[in-house]
């Protein structure tokens, strides 16, 4: 598995030698995103400078008919970034200047390579920032924020990442280069930056974003109602939205969750409860205390034992580190952990928590929740151990019931994180042949031949109900043992 | 020219697959609130029309998670109502009361408060259409937050009849504003729009900003309403700041009541369409020059472009932030609207403005917009529709347009 001599030759005299990579140690680097149960070696990496250079890349591996697609920082969650046999991967990490910022208009076009949180702290001294913030913001790109329409805490009164794009440069997967949007809000004719939006990787890769910019807000508060059930916290949720108050976020952590980062992060949760919901309102300074007030009042009605409030900016920025790297945290419980994504309609929290809880018990697993609830954007996090089939094994079947709860109660599979290769099997729970056959026919637009990113976000037509096995355990400790001999580091 | 005005989905599909067989093109038509525009003159004519006016009813409506479904052919006034009586709203107020959600959807429409709330393209959750093959297809669903399979309820956005009929559709809704104010105050000339310029770099969260002119009849006049909301410390905060940015004119209304002698400012209509209210007063003929210019909002601030338009039977309403600027022109002589059209389009050559029309002449086609008209990505756009409809059955001037065009 490495690039025909030819054809490194040719992609040598695009980007020059030292960007084009086949190495073994470098495949084994890029066989898999952030869902490490999916993993396949590339059939080699190429790293163009600039748009110009990704056109000509492209255009060689299309004559070629050869398999590729694109990667941001490889923290996508559904196997986005996971190559098939012989794909090449595009690594968009050269692409990460900052172009033109425009405080009228509230605007930043940026390379898809700039990482998500770079954007707010460059625009930050002048009062303003970037609203999709994932969790995984210090790393992810904008490129990969757009593929997935990412969202984050914030998603809940501000929108996804598609409600801060205004436009695009996208190279289709036969190198033409189109601009989609522009650099106000409407454009007549049909939303297709909206459609290239969460479109995984599979119709065009992104090599120019517009990203608006959003004013910060004068004034933000963030409470932390304290409760002894998960099944009140979740009540509180539905509360707090009928209110008509609408937080900017709302997330609740589980105790399961409140244990690892008291052992990491230590913001100082209490460790006897059963689950925190952070709720944090944003707006001016005036009248701000007054709505914190009433959603207090209803955390109380609704069973909390207390209501804390952020004292300083400290305090708050302590309570967000937690929640922002609370997946990083449960790697002090256990080696390995399954996050799903399920998105219910959120007035059926309650009841679908309960369910998740029971669905663990069933596969003797633990199953911790830290989650986006205003929304009802689930992440349950299945922990297991890697080196134990059996609990690969029951991991599986337990995702797959969870995600089968959620489509049971109206909801869907993924709220953020997208289809990828990991839920594929399952889309056809909700989509009807025909939709799905739809959702193709429009692909079929953009990438006829499938050659940019094959096999992802929807079934392939005709094999739908189709289940990709993830990799065999044994083949991933042979090449992780293959890279540790050859690069002197242990994987 | 016949009319099929399907009593179910069903129906509409049954018909749909009929058409199919032996493909003849035909118009998708909600209530035809919209200027029936033609691209290539004359080219219209004949066409059959599927109206999905009769296509009303709700799917669900589930206040507690602040979603709604309903079908293509009901109106946005009746939508309001229903969200109204549970206290709530769908963030998106057009023109007319009487347009349907498709044909809203299709247009991909936005209004003042766009500004704040978003426009449809951030409400929209899921959608159901008859695609090029008569299949009556889904995408989304029925929560908030979704990414699973491609946003095909985007692609319908704006689509213009082109690429399929939408049937259905699923939207996030929110609650009503907390005690909506008004301010206003009139200006001889755009002078306003520093104003405007400083409230942009102030930051304030207003909700919605709307200007118009002539404010009185036959006077060259312009009047600025600002909307606000929340609780009494934060429209007092408000208020404040915004009458020392525009030195202590603004006089306070209270949004959502019709209030006689300022017609012209958002009243009980204020969710369900202005321009009825507007058409009315300024009293404009059948056949009146609508084009909205869309544009950024750096562009839309710059003083002249406005000034410089005046003529005695032009009205303008004009959202600056954002921006979309309209220009109604009570004129029915259609070399006049061409004139005007052209005098538009030297006044914003140096711009990347787009304008659509909201009603013309009938000989006045798309064609007339010149590039203006046309997307970006427009050749792309065009393949698509090819893609999508391979049996070229749905007709939509949009998408007809010649590949190179001049923009004068
Ligand atoms: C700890 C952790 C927390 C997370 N929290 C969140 C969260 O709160 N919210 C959320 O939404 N997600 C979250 N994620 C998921 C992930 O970070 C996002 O999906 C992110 O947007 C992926 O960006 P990336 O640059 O890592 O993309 P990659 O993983 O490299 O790629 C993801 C997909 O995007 C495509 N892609 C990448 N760049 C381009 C481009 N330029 N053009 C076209 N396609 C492209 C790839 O082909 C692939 O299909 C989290 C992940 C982790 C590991
Ligand atoms: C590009 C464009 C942008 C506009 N933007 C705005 C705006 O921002 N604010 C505003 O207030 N007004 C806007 N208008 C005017 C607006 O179109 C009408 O006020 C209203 O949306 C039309 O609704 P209707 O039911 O009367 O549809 P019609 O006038 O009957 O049809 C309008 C268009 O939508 C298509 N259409 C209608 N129903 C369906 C359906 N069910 N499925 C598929 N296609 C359908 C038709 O083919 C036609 O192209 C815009 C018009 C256009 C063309």
């Amino acid at each position: 598995m490495a690039f025909a001599p030819r054809i490194r030759e040719e992609l040598t005299q695009i980007c020059g030698s030292k960007w084009i990579k086949d190495d073994e140690v470098t495949l084994y680097t890029y066989r898999s995103d952030g869902l490490t149960l999916y993993t396949k070696l590339p059939m080699g990496i190429v790293y163009p400078a600039n748009s110009e250079e990704l056109v000509r890349v492209v255009k060689v591996l299309h004559r070629e008919k050869l398999t590729f697609l694109a990667r941001g920082a490889g923290t996508g969650l559904s196997g986005g970034a996971v190559p098939q046999e012989d794909t090449v991967i595009i690594e968009m990490d050269r692409l990460k200047e900052i172009h033109d910022i425009d405080y009228i208009n509230r605007i930043i076009t940026v390379g898809p390579g700039v990482v998500n949180l770079r954007i707010s702290e460059k625009v930050r001294p002048n009062g303003y920032h970037f609203v999709p913030d994932p969790s995984s913001q210090k790393a992810c790109t904008i490129g990969g924020n757009v593929a997935e329409n990412s969202g984050g805490p914030h998603a809940l009164k501000y929108g996804v990442t598609v409600n801060h794009v205004l436009g695009m440069e996208v190279v289709l997967p036969d190198g033409e280069l189109i601009q989609v949007g522009g650099d106000f809000h409407n454009q007549p004719g049909p939303d297709l930056l909206g459609l290239i939006n969460g479109s995984e990787g599979t119709f065009g890769i992104v090599t120019k974003v517009v990203c608006r910019l959003t004013p910060n807000p004068e004034k933000a508060v963030t409470l932390l109602g304290i409760f002894d059930s998960v099944r009140c916290a979740c009540d509180a949720v539905s509360a707090v939205i009928r209110s008509g108050t609408i937080p900017a976020a709302l997330e609740l952590i589980d105790k399961t969750v409140i244990y690892a980062v008291e052992q990491t992060l230590k913001p100082g949760f209490p460790q006897d409860a059963e689950a925190v919901l952070i709720v944090e309102l944003e707006d001016l300074t005036d009248g701000i205390g007054n709505d914190a007030a009433k959603v207090e009042e209803l955390l109380m009605q609704n069973g909390a034992q207390k209501v804390e409030r952020a004292k300083d900016d400290a305090e708050r920025a302590r309570i967000w580190r937690a929640r922002k790297e609370s997946f990083g945290a449960i790697g002090c419980i256990s080696p390995s952990y399954y996050v799903q994504d399920g998105v219910i309609p959120r007035s059926k929290l309650p009841e679908v928590i309960e369910q998740i809880e029971a669905i663990g018990k069933k596969y003797n697993l633990t199953i911790a929740n830290v989650f986006h609830a205003g929304d009802g954007n689930l992440h349950p996090l299945i922990l297991y151990n890697y080196k134990d089939a059996d609990e690969v094994e029951r991991t599986h079947h337990a995702g797959e019931e969870i995600l089968k709860v959620c489509l049971s109660c109206g909801g869907a599979l993924s709220g953020e994180h997208g289809i990828g290769l990991e839920k594929l099997k399952l889309m056809t729970d909700l989509y009807s042949e025909n939709d799905l056959e739809n959702m193709n026919w429009v692909r079929g637009c953009f990438n006829p031949e499938s050659l940019l990113n094959p096999s992802k976000a929807i079934p392939t037509p005709s094999r739908c109900g189709e289940s990709k096995r993830p990799v065999h355990i044994s083949d991933d400790v042979a090449a992780s043992k293959m890279v540790t001999r050859k690069s002197g580091v242990a994987v | 020219m016949t009319t099929f005005t399907p009593a179910s989905i069903e129906e509409a599909q049954t018909w749909l697959q009929q058409r199919l067989e032996q493909p003849k093109p035909f118009q998708i038509r909600g209530n035809q609130t919209h200027f029936q525009a033609k691209a290539i003159p004359s080219s219209v004519e004949s066409e059959d029309v599927l109206s999905l006016s009769k296509l009303t009813a709700t799917n669900f409506f589930d206040p507690d998670d602040m979603v709604v479904g309903v079908e293509a052919g009901m109106n946005i006034s009746k939508l309001q109502e229903i969200l109204a009586e549970k206290k709530m709203v769908l963030p998106v107020n057009p023109w007319f009361g009487n347009s349907t959600l498709g044909g809203l959807l299709a247009c991909n429409d936005i209004g003042p408060n766009r500004l704040m709330m978003g426009g449809l393209r951030d409400c929209i959750i899921g959608i159901e259409y008859l695609n090029g093959r008569a299949e009556r297809v889904h995408a989304g669903g029925k929560v908030v937050k979704n990414v699973t399979g491609y946003d095909l309820c985007r692609m319908m956005l704006g689509s213009l009849g082109g690429l399929g009929v939408i049937t259905a559709a699923n939207l996030k809704v929110i609650p009503q504003p907390v005690e909506p104010h008004g301010l206003y105050s009139r200006f001889r000339d755009t002078s306003w729009l520093l104003g405007v310029a400083a409230l942009q770099e102030a930051r304030l969260p207003i909700d919605w900003i709307q200007a118009l002119a002539p404010a009185t009849t036959g006077e060259p006049d312009w009047i600025l309403g600002i909307g606000i909301s929340g609780n009494p410390e934060r429209q007092a905060r408000l208020e404040k700041e915004l009458q020392s940015l525009f030195q202590n004119q603004l006089k306070s209304i209270t949004d959502g009541k019709t209030n006689r002698s300022l017609g012209y400012l958002p009243g009980t209509d204020r969710y369900t369409g202005w321009l009825e209210g507007l058409r009315k007063k300024w009293k404009l003929l059948p056949n009146y020059l609508h084009v909205m210019v869309l544009l950024n909002t750096r562009d839309a601030l710059q003083p002249i472009r406005l000034e410089a338009l005046q003529h005695s039977d032009l009205h303008q309403v004009i959202h600056p932030i954002g921006a979309d600027l309209h220009f109604l022109l009570d004129v029915e002589d259609p070399n006049e609207q061409l004139d005007f059209l052209q005098e538009l389009k030297n006044r914003f050559r140096r711009t990347d403005a787009k304008m659509v029309f909201g009603n013309a002449h009938p000989d006045l086609s798309l064609q007339d917009l010149g590039e203006f008209g046309r997307s970006t990505a427009y050749s792309f756009t065009q393949r698509l529709q090819r893609h999508l409809d391979p049996a070229g059955v749905f007709h939509a001037p949009f998408y007809q347009l010649p590949q190179a065009m001049n923009a004068s």
